[in-house]
């Protein structure tokens, strides 16, 4: 039995669908990942996993359980990374994790063997004292991490865990989620980084206006869009990419998206009508920097399935 | 437990704050000073044998105008906590949601509690100001600090955002100390500020005080002690619906 069993899940505020019809299951030991945009219905799927949105309608049982109790054992089963630093500023590293972990039900020994574990990990032992306000945007989003997973819920939610830090902090974050998966954890990741949804995850959802339009691996998702290739564009300047995305809409079996003087094509065997690509370039006078083909991935993908790029601040182009 | 864990957790929250504590408790505490000192009067010096005592009135008012400070701050934390995530990251812990409510507002009623008792005590100390026999000034406290609990809530409820509560805070505390004539009793006010005074702990606080000093009993503050939880009663209950008004006032 899966870990997750998600069913016509739904969440509608009046007239607006923010969540329709999702239905996945999360096996046990399984990073999946919910890939969309900003207002894509990420958080609310997580918020009505975790308990915190009432559903419109359906159900998800974790570990059989319904959501739909709110029942405490559930909520002790789960961990939840919330997307902002849901932290204590005024008090200490350890004063937060104290807290955290006595909410979860840790008591004396296991509760301070925890702290001090997670303390070691998070690369934050030496700064247990500081006061949190006076910690780095990484060591909070670590911090963060931390508090959520300091009880070893079966089950952690991260809501985009890694927006607005440094790449730096960015890449220690993955590693630690990499180490989770490693550790066997079960692990659902919500992110509009197509990079970080393809390292880290089992499987990958493609969600966006509240629907769960593709789910699959990486290598699944790309067999099922024909084996499409894309090819990157690099313009000189911005006001281009718009342009030649309309240029290139007229073409049968095209997909373009741009991202300011970024555009991505995807199409069948993007490499014959590469020509095509590179004359649309030049009757509108753009200067085209760079072009390079890849390889189908989840950009490709998701380009497919949305007819939109997404781009990195986690809107649509 | 959940609860006396939350409300510990918010009494840290609030000693560990100095710009927190220099409202609630230092500046009361050095506005008292101040005040005495304007009056005249000597710390641990003699308290005036006749005459009308100045420091007498003044501090009572003073701690009820501190004590609405403090409910502008515990407003504001819990909307700053609302916005940072924390709430619904409480709601997400294997808690009631009552235990998280009750549990703030216990460490606010402990605060304002602790906060009045702490001025009655320097002022009795510092200046030998009579505040009467010690368990009804205990209770008077603490059913202000329900009352405070109350004003807090709707006050959350009414400014939703940071900004919005603390203005609407700071100029309720103002409001209602002008209302209660908490610091100028002798200046005659108007029968309508009178009538809306009744709306405020702070009338109902300093009738009590001065009931007290004038060696009441409880018996004499009871209907006061009574008016203060009642407030408070109708403030939680009217709270919730004030914040599905402002839901829908926005929606239209």
């Amino acid at each position: 039995m899966s870990l997750v069993e998600v069913n016509d899940l739904g969440k509608s505020y009046g007239s607006l669908a923010a969540v329709q019809g999702l239905t996945f299951q999360i096996e046990e030991g399984e990073v999946f990942s919910l890939l969309g945009p900003n207002g894509a219905g990420k958080s609310t799927t997580i918020g009505m996993l975790c308990g915190l949105v009432d559903p419109s309608a359906g159900d998800a049982r974790i570990g059989g359980i319904s959501i739909r109790g709110r029942s405490r054992q559930l909520r002790r089963t789960c961990g939840i990374v919330p997307q902002e630093i849901a932290l204590y500023e005024e008090l200490s590293v350890r004063d937060n994790l104290v807290f955290w972990g006595r909410l979860y039900g840790l008591r004396g020994k296991t509760l301070g063997t925890r702290v001090q574990a997670a303390l070691s990990r998070f690369g934050l032992a030496d700064r247990a004292t500081s006061v949190v306000r006076t910690l780095s945007g990484g060591m909070k989003r670590r911090l963060n991490i931390a508090a959520g997973i300091l009880h070893g819920p079966r089950l952690v939610f991260m809501d985009e865990p890694t927006v607005g830090i440094d790449p730096q902090s960015r890449r220690a974050i993955l590693d630690l989620i990499l180490e989770l998966k490693a550790q066997g954890s079960t692990v659902l990741y919500t992110t509009h980084y197509m990079a970080e949804a393809e390292e880290l995850s089992d499987r990958v959802g493609i969600i966006d206006h509240g629907r769960l339009l593709a789910m699959g691996s990486c290598k699944e998702l790309a067999q099922g869009i024909g084996g499409q290739e894309s090819v990157l564009l690099q313009l000189g300047n911005e006001e281009d990419g718009g342009r030649l995305v309309q240029e290139l809409e007229g073409m049968p079996g095209v997909k373009a998206a741009s991202d300011g003087s970024r555009v991505t094509v995807a199409a069948a065997r993007v490499s014959q009508i590469l020509p095509r690509i590179v004359e649309a370039a030049a009757s509108i006078r753009a200067s085209l920097r760079d072009i390079e083909i890849r390889e189908p991935n989840l950009e490709t993908v998701f380009l497919a399935y949305t007819g939109r790029a997404l781009t990195a601040s986690g809107g649509e182009a | 437990m959940s609860v006396v864990l939350i409300a510990m957790q918010e009494l840290k929250r609030v000693l560990r704050d100095p710009s927190g504590l220099l409202l609630t408790l230092a500046l009361p505490l050095a506005l008292t000073v101040a005040v005495g000192f304007i009056s005249g009067r000597v710390p641990l010096g003699r308290p005036p044998s006749d005459g009308f005592d100045a420091l007498s009135y003044v501090a009572p008012g003073m701690a009820l105008f501190a004590m609405m400070f403090s409910v502008r701050q515990a407003a504001k934390t819990t909307v700053d906590d609302a916005d940072r995530g924390i709430t619904r990251r409480l709601r997400s812990a294997p808690i009631g949601e009552i235990s998280i409510a009750v549990g703030r507002t216990l460490s606010g009623v402990v605060m304002v509690a602790a906060q009045l008792l702490l001025l009655v005590g320097v002022s009795s100390a510092l200046y030998g100001l009579r505040w009467g026999s010690p368990l009804p000034v205990l209770l008077l406290c603490l059913a202000l600090s329900l009352s405070a609990g109350g004003w807090a809530a709707l006050l959350v409820s009414l400014g939703r955002t940071s900004r919005g509560v603390g203005t609407l805070g700071t100029a309720l505390t103002l409001v209602f100390a002008i209302l209660s004539r908490s610091f100028a009793a002798v200046v005659p006010s108007a029968p309508w500020m009178d009538a809306l005074s009744r709306i405020t702990p702070n009338h109902w606080g300093l009738h009590g005080f001065s009931a007290l000093a004038l060696s009441g009993t409880l018996g004499s503050i009871a209907p006061d002690l009574l008016r203060l939880v009642l407030m408070s009663v109708t403030l939680w209950i009217l709270a919730p619906l004030a914040g599905r008004l402002m839901t829908w006032r926005r929606k239209t």
